[in-house]
């Protein structure tokens, strides 16, 4: 369906190759996932195939590209578009109607299908997606997850054989993500749609796609059928990429040959694997769930560490934030009810809960941004009604999502050196900050931020708030678009902090984050607290995580579902722990 | 968050006219607050576009309308106010300035005027589909396509773009850029460093809409792509001739 042959395409005006020798076969009826590190050349194949390389990114281009039987180089993008759909990230650029219904006939209009024909694509398209009761709702009244659909449907609506999807799910939670892949998968089943999607969700693509190509500079690692690419662990690292937590607990028990497992991807074969090859034969429960800990030496580390902090965390706990029952709202209905909650100082909690929970809005009354209605707000002894946000900035920095929205100068030292005039007056104070900072993130202090990829970026917003040196850091999905390896980078930097005492409030939707990071967890839903406690309780309790929407990270599901002995495992290191100690009691 | 522009369905008979009808009667509206002298006239619009409002389902809307306006309105009329000073005084102020009968009804005049003249438009934009609008654009005024979807766009695009701004005002509030002052001179220089994250945003947003677009066929669509037809029908006509007499009334008024 898709030939990719010996591909090098290089940007004008850019001195690296975009991509390197990419050679792809894609048959149809596949189910493509493509995968790798930002800036990795995934949106520029992206772009080859639909034409837009080369006929609207100009630049060095040598092989080619040939697409339903048509040479790309030759053919228009508009042309293309007829065996092609695309569907991108940018969700409101993506739209032209008022309302739904106009939004799929646009392209039935542009591309000339027949009046009698239009009234039964729309049905169909609609129906097909599951939004056949949006029809005639307005486009600005829906959620991210719904208006995403309608990108699609506008698509499917054109009827191509091809549905190329770059990052659609990059600006939605887990649940709306998971609805667009279940959506995708039986477009490809029941009507033999060859999708091919660019994503950095490895959990969704394992689960749903049935091949992966993995890139990495602008060249392919490797490509096949999912089981198979995961296999070669070693290449993903490579790659940038994390593979499912239970893929790495399937290499470490086959590595010390408790199983002949080659790869599970998903908890379910995971759960018969392990009940199977190690439970059905010499185990026995382990009395000492202690033991958990002497397995490995860096685990023991780990340990260590831990408990040197809990230690050095001061016995006498000490309030920095207070909500006592906030409520809050944009119109009459109100976002957050009725909330109260405190917060110690050094403190690292995760705020979890689904789209439209009250996340946000909640983390807007942390510095003022939002007053509260009802309640009151303390934070850092400070009322938020009584004290401007920028005054709090002082005690109190605020990472968004997006880190274009923070960064204005052209230079990394300009733009850390901004944040800090807006709130000390010392100039040699100013400077010397600056130049700790710069040397702590290890950046270039003339490069300038908007020419960095999107990772860095949001290390330079993190720079410059960190300068401010706040007792409380807001971290609105500080890592929501970022590949596995920007994400953690910047995990580390904020544990770093938080360890230094800083006080981080997070909100998450990636729960393995939570899960190696956060200390305490705070479930929201519909606007209330629905249950608040230290991490491992919280993902524990199936009610709570049932009615916020939230999936538990696999190891802890999968312990779940073996039962009472493994209540304690969130970790691939102690499953493997516990395994192993099992196999030892038994002897 | 709803833009002023933000679509309102419903389905009277003001969101059933062509909508080249709608914004031919915006216009005549606005013609008519032009034409006229008479402060009585002109409120009487201003009442007529709060009534039109409230028959579309969209009274709220109409008020906001005048709310945004307040602002702008206050300023030009103590301006005027100042600037006239022929005419009987009614107040003495200092400086050698005073309140006069002439700046006092010029200044009436021209609030009226403004707020009389701006708020069909944006009422009229507001029950308007955009698609509805350009299609419309082209069939029935033969408007080249490209340039009714750029007018549409740019207005569907205003509100994006609030959204943004008010997303970067709110990042570099939580950094300490003081634009939560009261001060307006202090906050109109703040505002000049934010144009750079709004820029850059919207390039790519204008980027990512153009490939969109054009993987949807925008360049090969025909005046003759058009699904749904725009007939003009009796409502229009009766429109267009409600505008017509406003004109008039405000012509014959100034003669009187």
């Amino acid at each position: 369906m898709i030939t990719i042959d010996n591909l090098s395409f290089q940007y004008q005006d850019d001195k690296d190759m975009a991509l390197n020798g990419i050679s792809l076969e894609i048959a149809e009826g596949d189910f493509l996932g493509i995968i790798g590190e930002s800036g990795a050349g995934k949106s520029t194949l992206g772009y080859s195939i639909n034409g837009i390389i080369p006929h609207h990114y100009k630049g060095d281009y040598y092989g080619k590209v040939t697409v339903a039987g048509l040479d790309t180089f030759e053919e228009e993008p508009s042309s293309l578009a007829l065996f092609v759909g695309s569907v991108f990230q940018d969700i409101d650029s993506q739209m032209v109607a008022t309302v739904v219904e106009d939004e799929i006939i646009f392209g039935l209009e542009n591309f000339g299908v027949a009046k009698d024909e239009i009234e039964d694509r729309i049905e169909s398209a609609l129906k097909e997606i599951g939004i056949h009761h949006l029809r005639h709702r307005e486009i600005s009244s829906l959620s991210g997850g719904q208006k995403q659909k309608v990108a699609i449907a506008a698509i499917v609506a054109l009827q191509p054989k091809i549905l190329l999807l770059d990052e659609p799910t990059g600006e939605l939670d887990p649940k709306s993500s998971r609805q667009i892949f279940q959506m995708l998968k039986r477009l490809n089943e029941e009507h033999k749609m060859t999708i091919v999607i660019i994503e950095q969700k490895i959990m969704l693509l394992c689960e749903y796609a049935r091949k992966l190509a993995v890139m990495k500079h602008g060249e392919l690692l490797c490509y096949g059928s999912v089981p198979d690419v995961v296999k070669q662990s070693d290449k993903l690292e490579e790659a940038g990429i994390n593979i499912p937590r239970v893929s790495t607990l399937c290499r470490m028990l086959k590595e010390k040959g408790l199983t002949q497992e080659e790869m599970c991807i998903h908890v379910d074969e995971t759960e018969t694997m392990i009940r199977r090859d190690i439970l059905s034969g010499s185990w026995k429960v382990p009395k000492d769930k202690s033991l958990t800990a002497k397995i490995s030496l860096a685990e023991e580390e780990k340990k260590a560490i831990a408990g040197e902090l809990t230690a050095r965390e001061p016995k006498i706990s000490e309030p920095i934030v207070q909500f006592e029952n906030v409520s809050f709202g944009y119109s009459s209905d109100p976002v957050v009810k009725d909330v109260s909650f405190t917060i110690q100082k050094g403190e690292f909690i995760a705020l979890i809960g689904e789209n439209g929970a009250g996340k946000s809005t909640l983390s807007k009354l942390f510095n003022g941004l939002h007053k509260p209605a009802k309640g009151t707000v303390h934070v850092n002894q400070m009322n938020t009604k009584e004290v401007k946000s920028s005054t709090m900035a002082k005690s109190v920095g605020f990472l968004f999502q997006n880190p274009d929205r923070q960064i204005c100068q052209n230079t990394i030292a300009d733009e850390i050196a901004f944040g800090l005039r807006c709130v000390i007056d010392d100039k040699a104070e100013i400077e010397n900050r600056t130049n700790r900072t710069i040397e702590f993130f290890g950046f270039d202090r003339e490069a300038a931020p908007f020419s960095q990829s999107r990772g860095e970026r949001q290390r330079i917003a993190l720079a410059s708030l960190i300068a401010v040196e706040p007792k409380l850091l807001i971290l609105d999905e500080p890592t929501t678009g970022l590949d596995y390896r920007e994400c953690m980078e910047m995990m580390e930097q904020i544990n770093l902090l938080n360890q230094k005492g800083v006080t981080v409030v997070m909100i998450c939707h990636d729960m393995e984050v939570v899960l190696d990071f956060a200390r305490r967890v705070i479930v929201l839903s519909e606007g209330q607290v629905i249950l608040d406690g230290p991490t491992r309780e919280v993902f524990r309790n199936k009610e709570a995580l049932r009615q916020a929407s939230i999936l538990p990270p696999q190891i802890t599901e999968l312990s779940q579902r073996l039962g009472e002995a493994f209540c304690n495992v969130d970790t691939a290191e102690e499953m493997l722990a516990l395994l192993m100690a099992g196999k030892e009691m038994a002897r | 968050m709803k833009g002023f522009f933000d679509y309102i369905p419903n389905d009277t008979s003001l969101h059933r006219l062509n909508p080249i009808t709608k914004i031919l009667l915006s216009f005549l509206i606005c013609i008519a607050c032009f034409v006229s002298g008479n402060p009585f006239f002109l409120l009487g619009i201003v009442g007529l576009n709060l009534l039109l409002g409230a028959y579309a389902g969209a009274f709220s809307r109409a008020v906001r309308l005048l709310k945004g306006l307040l602002k702008i309105s206050i300023l030009l009329f103590i301006i005027q106010i100042l600037i006239i000073q022929s005419g009987d005084v009614l107040i003495s102020l200092p400086f050698h300035l005073a309140v006069t009968a002439n700046g006092l009804m010029t200044a009436i005049k021209l609030v009226l005027r403004l707020v009389g003249a701006t708020i069909p438009l944006a009422l009229m934009l507001s029950i308007t589909r955009m698609n509805d609008l350009s299609n419309a654009l082209v069939t029935k005024a033969h408007v080249p396509y490209k340039y009714a979807f750029t007018l549409t766009t740019a207005i569907r695009f205003i509100p994006v773009f609030t959204e943004e701004m008010a997303g970067i005002m709110e990042a570099q509030v939580s950094r300490g850029v003081e634009f939560d002052t009261r001060n307006i001179f202090k906050k109109m220089k703040l505002i000049l460093p934010l144009c750079v994250p709004l820029l850059i945003s919207s390039v790519k947003k204008a980027d990512a809409s153009a490939i969109s677009t054009e993987l949807r066929g925008f360049h090969l669509r025909t005046a003759k792509s058009c699904y749904k037809s725009y007939p003009f029908c009796a409502g229009d006509a009766a429109a267009f001739f409600f505008g017509i007499l406003l004109i008039a009334g405000a012509v014959t008024l100034n003669l009187l």
